[in-house]
């Protein structure tokens, strides 16, 4: 409903020429720039090994870029800023085992001075019932199901009140059945909360799927190869939408571009201990 | 469980029931001084420590060695902490504390004894030292191993250093605190045995070398057999109050996620 | 940002020859109390022993007790181990026993020692080999009842059964965890030596760190404080080397020779 217009909202988070070094001077991410409105869907696609997870983690500023910039509302970023949250991809890791549900959901609101412990309650609540887990708010995340679990991180992040989540392949580590339903629950939260979703997956269908618009990544030292707008049907629907022509002829597309890519880096790959650049058979660097 | 006298505990009772008769009909036939049958032991025992004795000997040691283990879990679990969550301090100190705690505490006892004297401080001090060791390792290994996932939500929620070390680093490391703890307490009870062996003129140490000594040879065995089950007390209540605490820790490491 | 680690821990060293430095500087001046000499006397008093084979021929001495110790609770802790961890009936015979010997302190048993072995290196023999035996009897077990039993079907496929089983099968799998006992025993097996021979020794670096106390040369007794913990150090890295060789195929192994 509301993403029909997203193609035409404002632009709040601006990320511009962005590279990244690991420390022993391998490049994860030669140069990314793309853009996400408000209240979108966006997603980032790329081969296993392309620096996903360090993109992700540099546009939330939990490290810091060697090149390029991010910005949020026109407004550089160099802390991890109260407006985006991070749902890792590691559940078991990220979430506190020695507090129960709304324990872990409640984390974020502790500190606040702002909220009266009731508030704050009720806060956790609404939120753990937005993921469907109301009735086991009072369980430990180890005596709960995977998926059950990615849920409690996404209440966790969703009880912050962010405006932007970024979801680090947050469905590979459950089962098929499981992450249908976590996919819908990511729509089913922009479309309530209005929440803008900045997903990052290996799994094309489902960035094809969920998104507005789809930024397919190179092999490492990634770059961005194409942007991709997803004109599908709203709302989403796991078999209307997977059914539709467009569909089939969106993923197809992705699929090519990253196969391809693929291969010509494999024809050329070069142990990490040689020049940092790649150049690809009979093409410049882009 | 009410399967307690299953088939397998009866044939460990009986095989314990029947060591101990040999022991007391052998011992009536030997009569030899060194092995005294196992009721003179029993009456002994129970003549010695349901008597003032108990609170001569084995309260002093008790004492000294929870004041010990004290200091040493506040001061272990404090550097422990510090040296964990700072990779900068870790490398800092890390030469020095490999250093001292290569040294095997019962060695330093000599040096206490110099430096602090024979008495309650001198055997306070060396329990400290002995059983800080595994405590603060094992504190830092706690705090060190923490999932990097779990900082990092941290920092996006904004949580200030102080905040992040009480409220995940500090709760991460607990069961390798515990860990350290129960080693730890294992150690200060070796340590106090041994440290009253060599300077003291009371508690269990001291008695049981004594009674060697003097001949009460079922002085010994009793003075012995009560260190057994102090020894097995302290840590069955340490176990115990860990599975309490540490609820969470075993439930979710019972079940395989 | 990307500072390239090197292997070599420079900065800690530097501390703590720092510390080194100031404890020499403040035992010569005086602040500290005349029972902390200057370390320099301590490395020298532990040159000048080592050489004339005042504290080297107490090495040998403490040992001869070790290694005696050592390889007998070795030898005890795998037979009934091993027999403990196959046999469940065995096992449960024998766990009250085991349950109640185990948190009796070594040291606890000295003067039971002394009692038949009188004081000699017999009994600290005894009590070095009633210590180091608990870790590898427990490690022993474990390892033996965590074999996979898939393992011991193969090789009942292949007609290798009872004694033979256990030797070419039960015990190498079960070597890990084995391994991992022993080193835990040496480590106690060392420290109950010194301590034995620190109580009631007569030879042995132990008997010397006393020995020294009592006759006021602090260096010396310094300087053997510190070889105790150098040849726990040492005998460390040496079981760690036979371990990776002999024992290459456990994770821990593999991970170590990365």
């Amino acid at each position: 409903m509301s993403s029909t217009l997203a193609s035409t909202n404002e632009i709040i988070l601006d990320v511009d020429g962005l590279q990244k070094r690991y420390s022993d001077g391998t490049l994860a991410v030669q140069e990314i720039t793309l853009d996400v409105r408000a209240r979108e869907f966006v997603s980032i696609v790329g081969p296993s090994g392309c620096g996903k997870t360090t993109l992700l983690k540099t546009i939330c500023a939990l490290l810091a870029p060697t090149q390029g910039e991010v910005k949020l509302h026109g407004r550089k970023i160099s802390e991890p800023p109260p407006q985006m949250v991070l749902v890792f991809q590691d559940y078991a890791r990220s979430l506190f085992p020695w507090l129960t549900v709304m324990g872990n959901v409640m984390f974020p609101l502790k500190r606040r001075r702002d909220m009266s412990a009731s508030e704050k309650e009720s806060a956790a609540q609404r939120a753990i019932e937005a993921v469907g887990l109301t009735r086991f708010s009072k369980h430990f995340p180890w005596q709960l199901s995977g998926g059950m679990q990615q849920r409690v991180a996404i209440a966790r992040a969703v009880a912050f009140r962010p405006e932007i989540l970024l979801l680090d392949e947050p469905f590979a580590s459950v089962d098929a059945l499981t992450r249908a339903d976590l996919e819908d629950l990511t729509l089913h939260l922009r479309d309530e909360f209005g929440i803008t979703m900045l997903l990052v997956t290996h799994d094309i269908d489902e960035a094809v799927y969920l998104s507005d618009r789809v930024f397919v990544l190179s092999a490492p030292p990634s770059t961005v190869l194409e942007q991709i707008r997803i004109p599908l049907q709203q709302p989403r629907d796991q078999v209307r939408t997977r059914s539709e022509p467009g569909f089939l002829e969106l993923r197809n597309h992705i699929h090519g571009l990253i196969g391809k890519r693929k291969d010509d880096a494999m024809k050329s790959f070069v142990l990490p201990e040689a020049a940092p650049t790649l150049t690809l058979e009979g093409e410049t660097v882009p | 469980m009410k399967r307690i006298f299953n088939r397998g505990n009866a044939s460990a009772i009986l095989t314990v029931v029947v060591l101990l008769a040999a022991w007391e009909i052998v011992a009536r036939i030997m009569k030899s001084v060194y092995v005294p049958p196992v009721s003179t032991i029993a009456t002994t025992f129970v003549h010695e420590w349901f008597s003032p004795t108990f609170g001569q000997q084995a309260i002093p040691s008790l004492y000294r060695m929870v004041v010990g283990y004290f200091f040493a879990s506040v001061v272990g679990i404090t550097i422990g902490i510090v040296i964990g969550s700072s990779k900068a301090m870790y490398r800092l100190l890390d030469p020095v504390l490999q250093f001292l705690r290569a040294i095997p505490p019962t060695a330093i006892i000599p040096v206490g004894i110099l430096l602090i004297g024979i008495g309650d401080q001198m055997k306070m001090v060396v329990i400290a030292f002995g059983s800080m060791w595994p405590i603060l390792i094992n504190t830092a290994d706690g705090a060190r191993l923490v999932p990097a996932e779990r900082l990092d939500t941290a920092r996006n929620f904004g949580l200030t250093p102080f905040e992040t070390l009480l409220r995940v680093i500090v709760p991460s490391a607990t069961p390798m605190i515990a860990a350290g703890m129960r080693t730890g307490l294992s150690i200060a009870f070796i340590m106090i045995v041994v440290s009253e062996m060599i300077g003291s003129t009371d508690g269990l140490g001291y008695y049981i070398l004594s009674a060697q000594r003097t001949f009460a040879i079922p002085e010994m065995y009793g003075g012995i057999a009560l260190l057994a089950i102090l020894g097995y007390l302290l840590n069955a209540g340490f176990v115990w109050a860990e599975h309490r605490v540490l609820a969470w820790h075993y439930g979710q490491t019972a079940r395989p996620v | 940002m990307t500072k390239k680690r090197s292997p070599v821990n420079w900065t800690g060293f530097g501390f703590f020859l720092l510390c080194a430095a100031v404890v020499e500087v403040l035992a010569r001046k005086g602040y500290l109390t005349s029972y902390v000499p200057p370390p320099s006397t301590i490395v020298a008093a532990l040159w000048t022993g080592l050489l004339n084979g005042e504290i080297s021929s107490q090495i040998f001495w403490t040992l001869q007790v070790y290694v005696q110790g050592l390889v007998l609770a070795t030898v005890l802790a795998i037979a009934i181990g091993v027999l403990m961890g196959t046999y469940l009936p065995v096992f449960n015979a024998l766990k009250i026993i085991v349950e109640f010997l185990r948190p009796v302190p070594s040291v606890a048993m000295i003067p039971l020692a002394i009692l038949f072995f009188g004081l000699g290196a017999q009994m600290r023999m005894s009590v070095v080999t009633y210590a180091a035996f608990w870790p590898m009897l427990i490690s022993t077990i474990y390892g033996v009842r965590a074999i996979d039993p898939l393992a011991l079907d193969v090789a009942r496929n292949f007609g290798v059964t009872g004694t033979e089983a256990l030797w070419r099968v039960t015990f190498p799998s079960a070597l890990t965890s084995i391994a991992t006992g022993f080193r835990v025993s040496a480590t106690i097996a060392l420290v109950v030596t010194i301590t034995t021979e620190l109580i009631a020794g007569n030879s042995g670096i132990g008997y010397y760190i006393s020995q020294m106390e009592q006759a006021d040369r602090l260096p010396p007794m310094y300087a053997a404080i510190i070889l105790t913990g150098l040849l726990g150090y040492l005998l460390n890295t040496v079981y760690f080397a036979l371990e990776n060789k002999f024992v290459f195929w456990t994770p821990a192994a593999r991970e170590r020779a990365v």
